[in-house]
Protein backbone atom coordinates (compact mmCIF):
# COMPACT_ATOMS: atom_id res chain seq x y z
CA UNK A 1 0.00 0.00 0.00
CA UNK A 2 1.18 3.47 -0.83
CA UNK A 3 2.20 5.30 2.37
CA UNK A 4 -0.05 8.21 1.58
CA UNK A 5 -3.03 6.12 0.58
CA UNK A 6 -4.40 6.31 4.10
CA UNK A 7 -4.76 10.03 3.67
CA UNK A 8 -5.60 10.34 -0.02
CA UNK A 9 -7.92 7.39 -0.52
CA UNK A 10 -10.49 8.04 2.16
CA UNK A 11 -12.96 5.24 2.70
CA UNK A 12 -16.67 5.78 2.24
CA UNK A 13 -17.10 5.18 5.98
CA UNK A 14 -14.63 7.92 6.87
CA UNK A 15 -16.14 10.36 4.40
CA UNK A 16 -19.61 9.65 5.77
CA UNK A 17 -18.45 10.26 9.32
CA UNK A 18 -16.70 13.45 8.25
CA UNK A 19 -19.90 14.71 6.62
CA UNK A 20 -21.94 13.88 9.72
CA UNK A 21 -19.39 15.62 11.95
CA UNK A 22 -19.29 18.70 9.71
CA UNK A 23 -23.09 18.93 9.65
CA UNK A 24 -23.34 18.34 13.40
CA UNK A 25 -20.83 21.10 14.11
CA UNK A 26 -22.77 23.43 11.84
CA UNK A 27 -26.01 22.54 13.64
CA UNK A 28 -24.41 22.95 17.07
CA UNK A 29 -22.91 26.35 16.23
CA UNK A 30 -26.11 27.58 14.64
CA UNK A 31 -28.28 26.33 17.51
CA UNK A 32 -25.87 27.89 20.01
CA UNK A 33 -26.46 31.30 18.40
CA UNK A 34 -30.26 30.89 18.26
CA UNK A 35 -30.62 29.59 21.82
CA UNK A 36 -28.23 32.22 23.20
CA UNK A 37 -30.53 34.95 21.89
CA UNK A 38 -33.63 33.65 23.68
CA UNK A 39 -32.69 31.45 26.65
CA UNK A 40 -32.31 33.38 29.94
CA UNK A 41 -30.43 30.50 31.56
CA UNK A 42 -27.82 30.48 28.78
CA UNK A 43 -27.64 34.27 28.79
CA UNK A 44 -26.90 34.19 32.52
CA UNK A 45 -24.06 31.76 31.84
CA UNK A 46 -22.74 33.91 28.99
CA UNK A 47 -22.79 37.02 31.16
CA UNK A 48 -19.60 35.70 32.75
CA UNK A 49 -17.80 35.58 29.38
CA UNK A 50 -15.72 38.55 28.33
CA UNK A 51 -16.72 40.31 25.10
CA UNK A 52 -15.12 38.73 22.04
CA UNK A 53 -14.35 35.36 23.64
CA UNK A 54 -14.11 32.93 20.76
CA UNK A 55 -14.68 29.22 21.27
CA UNK A 56 -13.96 26.71 18.56
CA UNK A 57 -14.56 23.00 18.23
CA UNK A 58 -12.84 20.84 15.67
CA UNK A 59 -11.21 17.59 14.70
CA UNK A 60 -7.44 17.05 14.57
CA UNK A 61 -5.35 17.24 12.48
CA UNK A 62 -7.29 19.23 9.91
CA UNK A 63 -10.86 17.98 10.06
CA UNK A 64 -14.12 19.93 10.25
CA UNK A 65 -14.28 22.80 12.74
CA UNK A 66 -16.55 25.64 13.74
CA UNK A 67 -16.37 28.66 16.02
CA UNK A 68 -18.66 31.00 17.93
CA UNK A 69 -17.89 34.40 19.43
CA UNK A 70 -19.49 36.17 22.40
CA UNK A 71 -20.99 39.49 21.34
CA UNK A 72 -23.34 41.50 23.60
CA UNK A 73 -25.21 38.91 25.63
CA UNK A 74 -25.24 36.13 23.08
CA UNK A 75 -22.89 34.25 20.76
CA UNK A 76 -22.57 34.58 17.01
CA UNK A 77 -21.76 31.62 14.82
CA UNK A 78 -18.58 32.52 12.92
CA UNK A 79 -18.58 29.68 10.45
CA UNK A 80 -16.69 26.53 9.62
CA UNK A 81 -12.95 25.99 9.44
CA UNK A 82 -10.06 27.45 11.44
CA UNK A 83 -10.62 30.58 13.55
CA UNK A 84 -8.33 32.35 15.99
CA UNK A 85 -9.94 31.16 19.21
CA UNK A 86 -9.52 31.92 22.90
CA UNK A 87 -10.51 28.37 23.70
CA UNK A 88 -10.38 25.26 21.52
CA UNK A 89 -12.09 21.90 21.99
CA UNK A 90 -10.19 19.43 19.84
CA UNK A 91 -11.14 15.85 19.06
CA UNK A 92 -8.10 13.66 18.44
CA UNK A 93 -9.72 11.87 15.49
CA UNK A 94 -12.88 11.69 13.39
CA UNK A 95 -14.31 8.66 15.19
CA UNK A 96 -14.14 10.39 18.57
CA UNK A 97 -15.88 13.47 17.18
CA UNK A 98 -18.50 11.24 15.56
CA UNK A 99 -19.21 9.44 18.85
CA UNK A 100 -19.73 12.69 20.75
CA UNK A 101 -21.58 14.68 18.11
CA UNK A 102 -24.02 11.86 17.38
CA UNK A 103 -24.86 11.50 21.06
CA UNK A 104 -23.20 8.14 21.62
CA UNK A 105 -20.70 9.54 24.15
CA UNK A 106 -21.01 12.40 26.63
CA UNK A 107 -18.63 15.30 26.50
CA UNK A 108 -17.25 14.70 30.04
CA UNK A 109 -16.68 11.05 29.23
CA UNK A 110 -14.90 11.98 25.99
CA UNK A 111 -12.41 14.05 28.00
CA UNK A 112 -12.12 11.25 30.55
CA UNK A 113 -11.22 8.88 27.74
CA UNK A 114 -8.69 11.34 26.28
CA UNK A 115 -10.68 11.47 23.05
CA UNK A 116 -10.74 15.25 23.21
CA UNK A 117 -8.42 17.89 24.63
CA UNK A 118 -8.68 21.55 25.54
CA UNK A 119 -6.32 24.28 24.38
CA UNK A 120 -6.80 27.27 26.67
CA UNK A 121 -8.10 28.00 30.15
CA UNK A 122 -9.78 25.09 31.94
CA UNK A 123 -12.06 27.56 33.78
CA UNK A 124 -13.28 28.83 30.43
CA UNK A 125 -13.61 25.26 29.18
CA UNK A 126 -15.93 24.44 32.08
CA UNK A 127 -18.02 27.53 31.34
CA UNK A 128 -18.24 26.62 27.65
CA UNK A 129 -19.08 23.01 28.51
CA UNK A 130 -22.01 24.16 30.65
CA UNK A 131 -23.21 26.50 27.90
CA UNK A 132 -23.01 23.74 25.29
CA UNK A 133 -24.97 21.42 27.61
CA UNK A 134 -27.73 24.05 27.77
CA UNK A 135 -27.85 24.13 23.96
CA UNK A 136 -27.93 20.35 23.74
CA UNK A 137 -30.95 20.35 26.04
CA UNK A 138 -32.94 21.86 23.15
CA UNK A 139 -31.17 20.06 20.34
CA UNK A 140 -30.94 16.45 21.48
CA UNK A 141 -33.76 13.99 22.25
CA UNK A 142 -34.30 13.03 25.88
CA UNK A 143 -33.06 9.48 25.31
CA UNK A 144 -29.67 10.75 24.15
CA UNK A 145 -29.44 13.29 26.98
CA UNK A 146 -30.13 10.49 29.44
CA UNK A 147 -27.20 8.55 28.02
CA UNK A 148 -24.70 11.39 27.68
CA UNK A 149 -25.36 13.67 30.64
CA UNK A 150 -24.78 13.04 34.34
CA UNK A 151 -28.06 14.71 35.23
CA UNK A 152 -30.23 14.86 32.10
CA UNK A 153 -32.03 18.21 31.82
CA UNK A 154 -35.76 18.51 31.10
CA UNK A 155 -37.59 21.28 29.29
CA UNK A 156 -39.63 23.36 31.76
CA UNK A 157 -41.75 26.52 31.63
CA UNK A 158 -40.27 29.11 29.28
CA UNK A 159 -37.86 26.50 27.86
CA UNK A 160 -40.71 25.49 25.56
CA UNK A 161 -40.77 28.94 23.95
CA UNK A 162 -37.02 28.70 23.34
CA UNK A 163 -37.50 25.21 21.93
CA UNK A 164 -40.29 26.37 19.60
CA UNK A 165 -38.17 29.24 18.33
CA UNK A 166 -35.24 26.90 17.71
CA UNK A 167 -37.40 24.44 15.78
CA UNK A 168 -38.88 27.20 13.66
CA UNK A 169 -35.64 28.96 12.82
CA UNK A 170 -32.99 26.24 12.80
CA UNK A 171 -33.52 24.96 9.26
CA UNK A 172 -33.46 28.39 7.54
CA UNK A 173 -30.48 29.39 9.70
CA UNK A 174 -28.64 26.21 8.70
CA UNK A 175 -29.22 27.03 5.04
CA UNK A 176 -27.83 30.53 5.56
CA UNK A 177 -24.86 29.27 7.58
CA UNK A 178 -24.08 26.39 5.22
CA UNK A 179 -21.77 28.53 3.12
CA UNK A 180 -20.10 30.31 6.06
CA UNK B 1 -14.24 -4.27 39.02
CA UNK B 2 -14.80 -2.03 36.06
CA UNK B 3 -12.68 -2.25 32.93
CA UNK B 4 -13.52 0.87 30.94
CA UNK B 5 -14.28 0.60 27.25
CA UNK B 6 -11.23 2.78 26.65
CA UNK B 7 -8.47 4.31 28.75
CA UNK B 8 -4.94 5.67 28.50
CA UNK B 9 -2.16 5.50 31.07
CA UNK B 10 1.27 7.11 31.14
CA UNK B 11 4.09 7.36 33.66
CA UNK B 12 7.69 7.32 32.45
CA UNK B 13 9.23 8.61 35.71
CA UNK B 14 12.14 6.57 37.11
CA UNK B 15 11.53 6.03 40.82
CA UNK B 16 14.27 5.75 43.44
CA UNK B 17 12.84 4.92 46.83
CA UNK B 18 14.59 4.13 50.07
CA UNK B 19 17.06 5.04 52.74
CA UNK B 20 20.01 6.99 51.26
CA UNK B 21 18.25 7.19 47.88
CA UNK B 22 19.33 10.83 47.66
CA UNK B 23 22.97 9.75 47.36
CA UNK B 24 22.16 8.56 43.84
CA UNK B 25 21.28 12.06 42.65
CA UNK B 26 24.65 12.74 40.91
CA UNK B 27 24.54 9.30 39.27
CA UNK B 28 21.06 9.98 37.92
CA UNK B 29 22.25 13.34 36.58
CA UNK B 30 25.05 11.49 34.82
CA UNK B 31 22.55 9.06 33.31
CA UNK B 32 20.60 12.01 31.97
CA UNK B 33 23.75 13.55 30.50
CA UNK B 34 23.67 16.48 32.93
CA UNK B 35 26.60 18.02 34.76
CA UNK B 36 25.41 21.15 36.52
CA UNK B 37 22.17 21.30 38.50
CA UNK B 38 19.99 24.22 39.43
CA UNK B 39 18.29 23.41 42.73
CA UNK B 40 14.76 24.85 43.01
CA UNK B 41 13.52 25.00 46.57
CA UNK B 42 11.84 27.19 49.20
CA UNK B 43 12.89 28.98 52.40
CA UNK B 44 11.25 26.34 54.61
CA UNK B 45 13.28 23.53 53.08
CA UNK B 46 16.47 25.57 53.55
CA UNK B 47 15.58 26.35 57.17
CA UNK B 48 15.00 22.65 57.84
CA UNK B 49 18.58 21.95 56.71
CA UNK B 50 17.47 19.73 53.84
CA UNK B 51 19.55 21.48 51.20
CA UNK B 52 22.68 20.49 53.11
CA UNK B 53 21.64 16.88 52.59
CA UNK B 54 21.37 17.52 48.87
CA UNK B 55 24.78 19.21 48.83
CA UNK B 56 26.26 16.31 50.76
CA UNK B 57 25.03 13.91 48.09
CA UNK B 58 27.40 15.57 45.59
CA UNK B 59 30.48 14.80 47.69
CA UNK B 60 33.05 12.88 45.63
CA UNK B 61 31.06 13.34 42.45
CA UNK B 62 32.07 15.06 39.23
CA UNK B 63 28.54 16.52 38.95
CA UNK B 64 27.93 19.85 40.63
CA UNK B 65 25.33 22.32 41.87
CA UNK B 66 25.44 25.38 39.62
CA UNK B 67 23.05 27.47 41.71
CA UNK B 68 20.32 27.26 44.34
CA UNK B 69 17.05 29.13 43.91
CA UNK B 70 15.53 29.13 47.40
CA UNK B 71 12.78 31.74 47.12
CA UNK B 72 9.86 29.69 45.82
CA UNK B 73 6.67 31.05 47.43
CA UNK B 74 3.78 28.81 48.63
CA UNK B 75 1.96 29.41 45.30
CA UNK B 76 4.18 29.19 42.23
CA UNK B 77 3.88 31.94 39.64
CA UNK B 78 5.13 32.67 36.14
CA UNK B 79 7.23 35.49 37.63
CA UNK B 80 9.10 33.06 39.87
CA UNK B 81 9.42 30.48 37.07
CA UNK B 82 10.95 33.24 34.92
CA UNK B 83 13.52 34.00 37.66
CA UNK B 84 14.39 30.33 37.85
CA UNK B 85 14.80 30.10 34.06
CA UNK B 86 17.04 33.18 34.03
CA UNK B 87 19.20 31.83 36.85
CA UNK B 88 19.45 28.50 35.01
CA UNK B 89 20.80 30.25 31.93
CA UNK B 90 23.09 32.73 33.70
CA UNK B 91 24.74 30.00 35.79
CA UNK B 92 25.22 27.64 32.85
CA UNK B 93 23.08 24.87 34.35
CA UNK B 94 21.87 21.91 32.31
CA UNK B 95 19.52 20.18 34.76
CA UNK B 96 16.72 21.14 37.15
CA UNK B 97 16.43 19.54 40.58
CA UNK B 98 13.29 20.49 42.52
CA UNK B 99 13.60 19.92 46.27
CA UNK B 100 10.35 20.64 48.08
CA UNK B 101 6.59 20.34 47.88
CA UNK B 102 4.14 21.03 45.09
CA UNK B 103 5.06 24.67 44.68
CA UNK B 104 8.79 24.11 44.09
CA UNK B 105 8.04 21.22 41.76
CA UNK B 106 5.46 23.17 39.74
CA UNK B 107 7.81 26.17 39.57
CA UNK B 108 10.52 23.92 38.15
CA UNK B 109 8.03 22.46 35.65
CA UNK B 110 7.11 25.98 34.52
CA UNK B 111 10.75 27.06 34.28
CA UNK B 112 11.61 23.93 32.30
CA UNK B 113 8.82 24.69 29.85
CA UNK B 114 10.09 28.26 29.44
CA UNK B 115 13.67 27.10 28.90
CA UNK B 116 12.71 24.38 26.43
CA UNK B 117 10.27 26.47 24.44
CA UNK B 118 12.47 29.60 24.57
CA UNK B 119 9.66 31.76 25.95
CA UNK B 120 8.74 33.55 29.14
CA UNK B 121 5.01 33.38 28.45
CA UNK B 122 3.27 30.30 29.83
CA UNK B 123 -0.23 31.50 28.95
CA UNK B 124 -0.09 29.87 25.53
CA UNK B 125 0.55 26.48 27.13
CA UNK B 126 -2.70 26.46 29.13
CA UNK B 127 -4.73 23.34 28.53
CA UNK B 128 -3.55 19.92 27.45
CA UNK B 129 -0.64 18.68 25.37
CA UNK B 130 0.52 22.00 23.93
CA UNK B 131 4.22 21.26 23.81
CA UNK B 132 5.88 18.51 21.84
CA UNK B 133 9.49 19.28 22.77
CA UNK B 134 11.65 17.17 25.06
CA UNK B 135 12.39 19.10 28.24
CA UNK B 136 15.70 19.66 30.06
CA UNK B 137 16.72 16.89 32.47
CA UNK B 138 14.51 17.19 35.55
CA UNK B 139 14.82 15.41 38.89
CA UNK B 140 12.47 15.81 41.84
CA UNK B 141 13.16 15.22 45.52
CA UNK B 142 9.86 15.64 47.42
CA UNK B 143 10.03 16.93 50.99
CA UNK B 144 6.33 16.36 51.67
CA UNK B 145 4.29 13.21 51.18
CA UNK B 146 1.06 14.33 49.61
CA UNK B 147 0.94 16.25 46.35
CA UNK B 148 2.43 13.52 44.17
CA UNK B 149 3.70 16.31 41.90
CA UNK B 150 6.86 14.29 41.32
CA UNK B 151 4.84 11.99 39.08
CA UNK B 152 2.02 14.17 37.75
CA UNK B 153 1.79 15.66 34.28
CA UNK B 154 0.18 18.87 35.50
CA UNK B 155 1.42 22.19 36.82
CA UNK B 156 -0.66 24.98 38.30
CA UNK B 157 1.08 28.33 38.00
CA UNK B 158 -0.32 31.79 38.70
CA UNK B 159 -0.18 34.33 35.92
CA UNK B 160 0.74 37.44 37.89
CA UNK B 161 -0.27 39.88 35.17
CA UNK B 162 -3.80 38.53 34.66
CA UNK B 163 -4.12 37.17 38.22
CA UNK B 164 -5.34 33.78 37.05
CA UNK B 165 -4.18 30.26 37.82
CA UNK B 166 -2.94 28.59 34.66
CA UNK B 167 -3.41 24.86 34.46
CA UNK B 168 -0.85 23.23 32.19
CA UNK B 169 -1.07 19.54 31.40
CA UNK B 170 1.51 17.78 29.26
CA UNK B 171 3.19 14.40 29.10
CA UNK B 172 6.41 16.31 28.43
CA UNK B 173 6.61 18.16 31.75
CA UNK B 174 6.86 15.00 33.84
CA UNK B 175 10.16 14.70 35.69
CA UNK B 176 12.71 12.12 34.54
CA UNK B 177 13.46 10.90 38.06
CA UNK B 178 11.70 11.03 41.44
CA UNK B 179 13.86 10.39 44.51
CA UNK B 180 12.00 9.36 47.67
CA UNK B 181 14.34 9.48 50.64
CA UNK B 182 12.67 9.32 54.07
CA UNK B 183 15.32 11.68 55.49
CA UNK B 184 13.83 14.43 53.37
CA UNK B 185 10.43 14.26 55.08
CA UNK B 186 11.54 13.68 58.70
CA UNK B 187 11.32 17.37 59.60
CA UNK B 188 7.71 17.81 58.47
CA UNK B 189 5.62 18.97 61.47
CA UNK B 190 2.73 16.68 62.54
CA UNK B 191 -0.05 18.93 61.24
CA UNK B 192 1.54 19.23 57.80
CA UNK B 193 2.23 15.50 57.81
CA UNK B 194 -1.48 14.92 58.50
CA UNK B 195 -2.71 17.41 55.90
CA UNK B 196 -0.40 16.18 53.13
CA UNK B 197 -1.22 12.58 54.00
CA UNK B 198 -4.94 13.32 53.68
CA UNK B 199 -4.17 15.01 50.36
CA UNK B 200 -2.62 11.74 49.17
CA UNK B 201 -5.60 9.76 50.51
CA UNK B 202 -7.94 12.07 48.61
CA UNK B 203 -5.98 11.50 45.39
CA UNK B 204 -6.16 7.74 45.84
CA UNK B 205 -9.85 7.60 46.79
CA UNK B 206 -11.13 10.04 44.17
CA UNK B 207 -9.03 8.39 41.46
CA UNK B 208 -10.71 5.11 42.38
CA UNK B 209 -14.26 6.23 41.55
CA UNK B 210 -13.95 9.17 39.14
CA UNK B 211 -14.67 8.98 35.42
CA UNK B 212 -11.17 8.14 34.20
CA UNK B 213 -10.64 5.21 36.56
CA UNK B 214 -8.94 2.20 35.01
CA UNK B 215 -7.36 -1.09 36.19
CA UNK B 216 -3.84 0.37 36.40
CA UNK B 217 -4.83 3.42 38.42
CA UNK B 218 -7.12 1.24 40.58
CA UNK B 219 -4.24 -1.00 41.63
CA UNK B 220 -2.11 2.02 42.49
CA UNK B 221 -4.94 3.62 44.46
CA UNK B 222 -5.56 0.47 46.48
CA UNK B 223 -1.89 0.16 47.47
CA UNK B 224 -1.70 3.86 48.27
CA UNK B 225 -4.80 3.67 50.50
CA UNK B 226 -3.38 0.64 52.35
CA UNK B 227 -0.05 2.39 52.95
CA UNK B 228 -1.73 5.58 54.15
CA UNK B 229 -4.08 3.83 56.55
CA UNK B 230 -1.19 1.81 57.98
CA UNK B 231 1.31 4.65 58.27
CA UNK B 232 -0.21 8.13 58.39
CA UNK B 233 -1.07 8.06 62.09
CA UNK B 234 2.37 6.57 62.87
CA UNK B 235 4.11 9.34 60.93
CA UNK B 236 2.04 11.99 62.72
CA UNK B 237 2.70 10.46 66.13
CA UNK B 238 6.41 9.95 65.54
CA UNK B 239 7.91 12.09 62.79
CA UNK B 240 11.27 10.36 63.19
CA UNK B 241 9.82 6.98 62.15
CA UNK B 242 11.75 6.57 58.89
CA UNK B 243 9.80 3.49 57.84
CA UNK B 244 6.46 5.28 58.22
CA UNK B 245 7.89 8.29 56.36
CA UNK B 246 9.12 6.09 53.51
CA UNK B 247 5.76 4.33 53.32
CA UNK B 248 3.95 7.67 53.19
CA UNK B 249 6.32 8.95 50.47
CA UNK B 250 5.52 5.85 48.44
CA UNK B 251 1.80 6.22 49.09
CA UNK B 252 1.84 9.82 47.89
CA UNK B 253 3.76 8.80 44.78
CA UNK B 254 1.42 5.92 43.95
CA UNK B 255 -1.64 8.09 44.53
CA UNK B 256 0.03 10.76 42.36
CA UNK B 257 0.52 8.38 39.43
CA UNK B 258 -3.03 7.15 39.90
CA UNK B 259 -4.74 10.54 39.90
CA UNK B 260 -2.47 11.95 37.20
CA UNK B 261 -4.07 9.36 34.93
CA UNK B 262 -7.55 9.04 36.48
CA UNK B 263 -7.99 12.58 37.68
CA UNK B 264 -10.04 13.63 40.68
CA UNK B 265 -13.49 15.05 41.35
CA UNK B 266 -15.61 17.31 43.48
CA UNK B 267 -13.41 17.09 46.60
CA UNK B 268 -10.64 18.73 44.63
CA UNK B 269 -13.00 21.23 42.95
CA UNK B 270 -14.05 22.45 46.39
CA UNK B 271 -10.51 22.34 47.80
CA UNK B 272 -9.05 24.31 44.88
CA UNK B 273 -11.83 26.90 45.20
CA UNK B 274 -11.49 27.15 48.99
CA UNK B 275 -7.75 27.61 48.56
CA UNK B 276 -8.29 30.28 45.92
CA UNK B 277 -10.95 32.25 47.80
CA UNK B 278 -9.88 31.76 51.44
CA UNK B 279 -6.27 30.47 51.22
CA UNK B 280 -7.02 27.27 53.11
CA UNK B 281 -4.09 24.86 52.56
CA UNK B 282 -4.91 22.27 49.92
CA UNK B 283 -4.35 19.20 52.12
CA UNK B 284 -6.46 20.63 54.94
CA UNK B 285 -9.31 21.43 52.55
CA UNK B 286 -9.14 17.97 50.98
CA UNK B 287 -9.29 16.34 54.41
CA UNK B 288 -12.42 18.34 55.29
CA UNK B 289 -14.21 17.71 51.98
CA UNK B 290 -13.25 14.07 51.40
CA UNK B 291 -16.03 12.41 53.43
CA UNK B 292 -18.65 14.78 52.01
CA UNK B 293 -17.40 14.31 48.44
CA UNK B 294 -17.38 10.52 48.72
CA UNK B 295 -20.87 10.56 50.23
CA UNK B 296 -22.10 12.86 47.45
CA UNK B 297 -21.07 10.28 44.85
CA UNK B 298 -22.55 7.20 46.50
CA UNK B 299 -25.67 7.51 44.36
CA UNK B 300 -23.62 6.95 41.19
CA UNK B 301 -20.65 4.96 42.50
CA UNK B 302 -21.83 2.96 45.52
CA UNK B 303 -20.31 -0.34 44.35
CA UNK B 304 -16.91 1.15 43.56
CA UNK B 305 -16.72 3.00 46.86
CA UNK B 306 -17.92 -0.13 48.67
CA UNK B 307 -14.96 -2.04 47.20
CA UNK B 308 -12.74 0.15 49.39
CA UNK B 309 -14.56 -0.78 52.61
CA UNK B 310 -12.25 -3.68 53.61
CA UNK B 311 -9.22 -1.40 53.22
CA UNK B 312 -10.82 0.98 55.70
CA UNK B 313 -11.41 -1.87 58.14
CA UNK B 314 -15.11 -2.37 57.47
CA UNK B 315 -16.31 -5.93 56.94
CA UNK B 316 -18.26 -6.19 53.67
CA UNK B 317 -21.98 -6.51 54.39
CA UNK B 318 -23.07 -7.33 50.85
CA UNK B 319 -24.98 -4.07 50.70
CA UNK B 320 -23.04 -1.59 48.54
CA UNK B 321 -24.77 1.50 49.94
CA UNK B 322 -24.05 0.42 53.50
CA UNK B 323 -20.41 -0.46 52.73
CA UNK B 324 -19.86 2.82 50.89
CA UNK B 325 -21.28 4.67 53.89
CA UNK B 326 -18.84 2.73 56.09
CA UNK B 327 -15.98 4.14 54.00
CA UNK B 328 -17.32 7.65 54.60
CA UNK B 329 -17.51 7.00 58.34
CA UNK B 330 -13.98 5.56 58.40
CA UNK B 331 -12.65 8.74 56.74
CA UNK B 332 -14.51 10.84 59.32
CA UNK B 333 -12.99 8.73 62.10
CA UNK B 334 -9.50 9.19 60.63
CA UNK B 335 -10.03 12.96 60.42
CA UNK B 336 -11.17 13.01 64.06
CA UNK B 337 -8.12 11.00 65.11
CA UNK B 338 -5.79 13.39 63.28
CA UNK B 339 -7.56 16.33 64.86
CA UNK B 340 -6.96 14.91 68.31
CA UNK B 341 -3.31 14.14 67.51
CA UNK B 342 -2.22 17.36 65.84
CA UNK B 343 -5.16 19.76 65.50
CA UNK B 344 -5.99 19.05 61.85
CA UNK B 345 -9.20 21.03 61.22
CA UNK B 346 -12.27 18.91 60.52
CA UNK B 347 -14.59 21.74 59.46
CA UNK B 348 -14.29 24.88 57.34
CA UNK B 349 -15.20 27.01 60.33
CA UNK B 350 -12.10 25.72 62.15
CA UNK B 351 -9.90 26.97 59.27
CA UNK B 352 -11.21 30.51 59.64
CA UNK B 353 -13.52 30.44 56.60
CA UNK B 354 -16.60 32.58 57.20
CA UNK B 355 -20.08 31.62 56.02
CA UNK B 356 -20.38 34.65 53.73
CA UNK B 357 -17.56 33.23 51.56
CA UNK B 358 -19.34 29.97 50.77
CA UNK B 359 -21.21 31.25 47.73
CA UNK B 360 -18.04 32.65 46.16
CA UNK B 361 -16.31 29.30 46.79
CA UNK B 362 -19.23 27.40 45.19
CA UNK B 363 -19.18 29.62 42.08
CA UNK B 364 -15.43 29.13 41.73
CA UNK B 365 -15.65 25.37 42.32
CA UNK B 366 -17.99 24.68 39.39
CA UNK B 367 -15.43 26.20 37.02
CA UNK B 368 -12.71 23.84 38.20
CA UNK B 369 -11.78 21.25 35.57
CA UNK B 370 -12.06 18.42 38.10
CA UNK B 371 -15.86 18.87 38.18
CA UNK B 372 -16.00 17.29 34.72
CA UNK B 373 -14.39 14.10 36.04
CA UNK B 374 -16.75 13.74 39.00
CA UNK B 375 -19.33 10.97 38.50
CA UNK B 376 -22.23 13.07 39.85
CA UNK B 377 -23.06 16.43 38.29
CA UNK B 378 -22.05 19.47 40.35
CA UNK B 379 -23.97 22.75 40.04
CA UNK B 380 -23.56 25.89 42.15
CA UNK B 381 -26.44 24.85 44.50
CA UNK B 382 -24.88 21.37 44.82
CA UNK B 383 -21.46 22.82 45.67
CA UNK B 384 -23.05 25.24 48.13
CA UNK B 385 -24.88 22.36 49.81
CA UNK B 386 -21.61 20.48 50.27
CA UNK B 387 -19.86 23.58 51.59
CA UNK B 388 -22.60 24.16 54.15
CA UNK B 389 -22.28 20.58 55.35
CA UNK B 390 -18.51 20.93 55.63
CA UNK B 391 -18.81 24.29 57.37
Amino acid sequence: MDESSGIKNLSLGFRTKRSVVRTSLLALGTAFEIVSKSCPELQAELSGWEEGRTVSMGVLPDGPAMAVRKESNHVNYLGQGEHAATLKFLFKNMDSAFLVLTGQLGSDQSFAEHRAIVHGSLDQAMQANRALAMVQKFLMPGLILKKTMKRPPKLRGQDWAVYAKLMLTLTPALLINWSK
Amino acid sequence: MLVPSYYEFFCPVKILSGHQALKNLPYEMDQLGAKRALIVTDPGVVAAGLIQQVQAAFEGSDREIGAIFDQTPPDSSDKVARQVAELFKSKGCDCLVAVGGGSSIDTAKGANLMLTEGTDDLLKFQGAERTKKTMKPFIVVPTTAGTGSEVTMAAVITNTEKNIKMSITSYKILPNVAILDPKMTLTMPPKITAATGMDALTHAVEAYYCLQKNPVSDSLSITAIKLILENLVKAVQNGQDENARLAMANAALLAGISFSNSLVGVVHSLAHATGGVCHVPHGVANAIFLPWGVEYNIGKRAEMIAELAPLFGAAPSGNAQKDAQAVVQAIRDLNAKLKSLCGLPNTLRETGVTEDKLEAIAKTAVNDGTVAMNPEDVTVPDALGLLKKAF
